[in-house]
């Protein structure tokens, strides 16, 4: 974890102290920066959507429990990766759990190298998110550069269109046509239009994430 | 002075009587004997002595010296007084003893024996034994030579003159002492009549000059006839004034030269009138005596027959007199209400008591005394056929008239005794039968604890019981001392009878129960042992022991599978729990792993803090600690160890209870509230019970928000304290849907259940658990929804 970007954090729910406390100190030791909460609600007010890091939660809390907070943190922007550990879990929920997108599910009492193992996962996860996350923003900086008039032009291109059928659709002369194409394809920062379709793709992508 | 005056009138009254009788014998002196032929004196001074009490008499002997004197002093000389004196008050009093001694009393003359005894004693003995004195006196003295003249003539005298005025004067005096009676008309009529004529005849035939033709002596039994009527009609003192009448006339007549007798010498004469007036006068007294006993005997006759007809008529007793061959003639009113015959059923002898009367008895005996037929209705049993055909028992008993042909048979009817005699069989027979029909063993005692009365049980329970049994007693025996002896012993229970026994006694309770082993040993029968007072005046007292073996047995039985069946359900509530107490074990165990691996983590890396592997350390001994409680808590509950009851903090119970179920409360997602009641003092009861209860609850309150929305699931458990009731209150509720309606009591009845597994036993035992606490547990649906159940001890606690 000796990267530029920021440390990394684990953010741990758990009601019970004692467990909280153990698995704070087990996971420090094999090097990671945790941070722990006695219930999702009570980590739901603090969290911050722009720290790095991965959550490790009980399924069984008082108040809203783990696959509730699952729940409320995909309808969020910033899907955290969940470590589940459960004292009683069954089928059914680790099912539910996965599912819904959590990276494993543990039974307790859990084993320091599958729960470090798991966290690591997890935080390759996070990381590979926010980065993606980071290169489809991009694209939409780009295209948000484009006037709606080479916008329309860099729609009919990547759909195929050539520079004639592009002047006859816009109603505009072949010429025009032309300046307009050059532009997007600086300001999409691309040399072929095979490269300006794969931005193209990526950015349909991102907005259906959204 | 005036009682001596009284005392000594009648005296001085008889001695005038006497001078006057004196004077009158004077002038009717014998020609040539200084004797009187009638003289009186003395038989009135008899008479005046038989009537006087015998300690005056001498008053009588006084007052009579002077009127002596007075009579004879003028013309006699002194020695021949004193003489006569003597002879006179002798024979007055001589013939009084002889008469009062002999003759029975009264004194009337009435009687055969008495008037014999007047005759023999005052008549003949006395005057001739005093006639002799003084007839000897005067031939020594030389006042007389005719001393046989003398003795003969006084004698006949005197006899004439006691035996006809004695009577009188005794009769005249009874007359007198009796006081006023009405005199009778008629009867005083015939009476004067009667003196008239005895009067009249003397006076015609006696003054017969004697040269005259018709003198003859037999002139003398003229006046005969109207003496036996005097006689007749007015008894003694009629005979005896007739006689006397008619002798004073014809001597008077007599000493007056007339009379029917003509003998030339005129002592002679005199001596045969006054020898035939004698006999007369004793054989009319005679004769009027027996007259009288005859009419007495035929009055006391008449009367004892009309004595007889009044018992025999009025007899309650049904009474018949039979003549020969049994044949009744007559019979009591009661003998005919009876038999139901009439007067007329029995005329002429028509009814034979054999044919009326059957023999009872047994018939041998009767074949034995068959000789004689009466023999057969002595005194024994018998049935009498009444006139309309039926029957009825009696008992008869007779008798025969002596030395006469016949007899008295009495009939008492014994039906209303009979049948009283059955009704108490048939009460006495149903009692024997009831008590014998017990199979609970029975003794009825009296009011000192004597038995009376045992039934069958009760007298083989004392064939079978051990010798060292204290209450093997019979009837006779003492039940009280029985016990009393045994307790002396040391028996226990021994005890405890004698003083359930003398309570009930003396009526200070009305009814006790005791139970009992038979002994101390281990198999030994248990007894239900009741005292009840006996609700009568005499007091008294039934026990009734039954044995109780069997039923001791099943409560023994019931309370085991109750058990066993509460440890079984107990096990299921905890199975149901196993998920939540796995997760309760694996929190500790998570800590504990987490936090051993961090260490051994730090300690390869080499960088490890002691102080951190200090507290690292600590924690895990902590969290073993907490496993270690969890599984303690566990054992507790899965504990098959019998009921115990203990003080239990119930606010502890909850928590705990709650701490057991946490894990189950989080992942069924229900949240709890504790609303507990600081005031709750502890309370005695059996703390796994109590707690299963709770948990039980717990988990129907979880189960029961199944069906509620994640997040709105909320449990409250209330502890209460109930001051007023001494009570303890645990509420636990939920926000269900609640219980349906009129289920609030069906829920705890055994198999019944709205799960879809489970047997439906969970609440049946927690209701016994709590009723075993002599506590209860109900159902109700709290008002803002969801279900409310409510346990509720006695902060006592109940007996196991």
């Amino acid at each position: 974890m000796s990267e530029a970007e920021p440390m990394p954090t684990v953010f741990l729910v758990d009601d019970d102290a004692s467990v909280r406390s153990a698995l704070t100190r087990a996971l420090n030791a094999e090097g990671f920066h945790v941070l722990s909460w006695a219930s999702a609600d009570a980590f739901l007010a603090e969290y911050d959507p722009e720290k790095p890091g991965c959550l490790v939660a009980d399924v069984a809390m008082p108040g809203t429990d783990g696959l509730q907070l699952q729940q409320l943190l995909a309808n969020s922007d910033h899907s955290l990766p969940i470590v589940f550990i459960t004292g009683n879990g069954n089928v059914r929920m680790s099912v539910q759990a996965m599912r819904a997108g959590a990276v494993t599910f543990l039974p307790k009492p859990v084993r320091l190298s599958e729960l470090a193992a798991a966290v690591r996962e997890a935080l390759e996860r996070d990381k590979a998110a926010r980065q993606q996350y980071a290169a489809r923003a991009a694209i939409q900086a780009r295209l948000a550069a484009l006037t709606a008039r080479e916008r329309q032009v860099f729609d009919l291109v990547v759909a195929g269109k050539m520079n004639k059928q592009i002047a006859a659709q816009l109603g505009a002369a072949e010429k025009t046509v032309k300046v307009h194409r050059g532009r997007v394809m600086f300001k999409m920062r691309v040399r072929s239009v095979a490269e300006l379709v794969t931005l193209a793709s990526q950015a349909r992508e991102a907005s259906r994430a959204s | 002075m005036s009682e001596v005056r009284k005392s000594w009138t009648v005296p001085l009254a008889v001695g005038a009587a006497y001078y006057i009788a004196a004077a009158v014998g004077g002038a009717l002196a014998f020609p040539s004997a200084p004797v009187s032929v009638f003289w009186a004196p003395n038989a009135i001074l008899m008479g005046a002595l038989l009537v006087a009490p015998r300690e005056q008499w001498w008053m009588y002997l006084v007052a009579i010296v002077p009127f002596h004197l007075f009579a004879q002093l003028l013309d006699t000389p002194i020695v021949q007084v004193v003489i006569q004196y003597i002879a006179n008050a002798g024979l007055a009093s001589l013939g009084a003893l002889a008469i009062v001694s002999l003759s029975p009393s009264p004194l009337r003359f009435d009687r055969v024996r008495s008037a014999f005894t007047l005759v023999l004693f005052g008549g003949l003995l006395v005057p001739a034994i005093t006639s002799i004195f003084m007839a000897a006196a005067f031939v020594l003295v030389g006042i007389s030579s005719e001393l046989r003249l003398t003795f003969v003539a006084r004698t006949i005298t005197n006899t004439f003159a006691v035996v006809t005025l004695v009577p009188l004067i005794v009769h005249c005096a009874d007359r007198l002492r009796a006081g006023q009676q009405p005199i009778l008309v008629k009867r005083a009529a015939e009476a004067f009549t009667i003196a008239l004529t005895v009067l009249a005849v003397c006076l015609l035939l006696f003054f017969i000059p004697a040269d005259s033709p018709e003198r003859t002596p037999l002139l003398l039994y003229a006046p005969l006839p109207l003496l036996g009527w005097a006689t007749m009609r007015f008894g003694v003192p009629g005979a005896c004034a007739a006689s006397l009448t008619a002798g004073a006339v014809s001597m008077l007549a007599m000493v007056n030269g007339y009379g029917p007798l003509n003998a030339s010498d005129p002592v002679e004469n005199a001596l045969s009138l006054v020898a035939f007036h004698v006999v007369m006068a004793i054989i009319f007294l005679t004769a009027a005596a027996l007259l009288n006993e005859w009419r007495h005997a035929g009055r006391a006759l008449s009367l004892s027959r009309a004595r007889f007809r009044s018992i025999f008529e009025n007899n309650i007793i049904p009474t018949a007199i039979w003549r020969d061959d049994l044949r009744i003639s007559e019979a009591n009113d009661a003998f005919l209400r009876l038999t139901g015959f009439s007067g007329a059923d029995l005329q002429d002898g028509k009814l034979r008591f054999e044919d009326l009367a059957t023999w009872a008895g047994n018939p041998a005996a009767r074949e034995a005394s068959s000789s004689d037929p009466l023999e057969r209705f002595g005194n024994t049993e018998h049935e009498l056929e009444l006139r309309d055909g039926r029957r009825v028992p009696v008992i008869l008993g007779h008798c025969r008239f002596p030395a006469d042909e016949g007899g008295v048979i009495y009939a008492i009817d014994l039906s209303a005794f009979r049948r009283a005699e059955a009704r108490r069989q048939r009460v006495e027979s149903l009692h024997a039968a009831v008590l014998a029909s017990l199979h609970d063993q029975v003794a009825v005692l009296d009011s000192r604890g004597a038995v009376i009365e045992i039934n069958s049980s009760w007298r083989h329970a004392v064939d079978v019981a051990p010798a060292s049994r204290f209450d093997r007693v019979l009837a006779g025996e003492n039940y009280l001392q029985c016990c009393a002896r045994a307790a002396e012993q040391g028996d226990r229970n021994a005890a405890e009878h004698l003083a359930a026994m003398r309570a009930v006694l003396n009526g200070a309770e009305d009814r006790r129960l005791l139970e009992c082993r038979e002994s101390a040993e281990g198999d030994a029968g248990w007894y239900e042992v009741s005292f009840e007072r006996l609700r009568r005046a005499e007091g008294g007292a039934v026990i009734t022991r039954t044995d109780v073996t069997a039923r001791k047995r099943a409560e023994a039985d019931a309370r085991h599978q109750r058990m066993q069946l509460t440890h079984l359900s107990r096990a299921a509530v905890l199975g149901q729990l196993s998920g939540a107490f796995a997760h309760e074990l694996k929190q500790p165990l998570t800590s504990i792993l987490g936090n051993a691996e961090a260490a051994l983590t730090l300690l390869r890396k080499g960088n490890a803090d002691l102080t951190e592997l200090g507290e690292i350390l600590q924690d895990i001994i902590n969290d073993d600690e907490r496993a270690a409680q969890v599984i303690q808590r566990l054992r507790a509950l899965l504990g098959k160890g019998d009921t115990q009851r203990a003080t239990v903090e119930l606010n502890d119970l909850v928590r705990e209870s709650l701490n057991l179920t946490n894990s189950e409360f989080i992942t069924r997602n229900v949240s709890t509230a504790l609303n507990l009641d600081p005031a709750l003092p502890p309370v005695l009861a059996d703390r796994v019970q109590m707690q299963q209860v709770v948990l039980n609850l717990l988990v129907n309150a979880c189960e029961a928000l199944a069906a509620v929305p994640t997040g709105s699931r909320h449990v409250t458990i209330t502890t209460n304290f109930l001051a007023a009731s001494e009570a303890a209150e645990i509420t636990v509720q939920d926000n269900g849907s609640g219980i349906p309606p009129g289920d609030t009591d069906r829920i705890f009845q055994p198999f019944v259940t709205t799960k879809t597994h489970g047997l439906g036993l969970g609440l049946a035992i927690c209701r016994s658990v709590a009723e075993a606490h002599h506590g209860v547990l109900w159902a109700e649906n709290a008002p803002g929804g969801g279900a409310m159940f409510h346990i509720k001890i006695p902060i006592a606690g109940g007996l196991p």
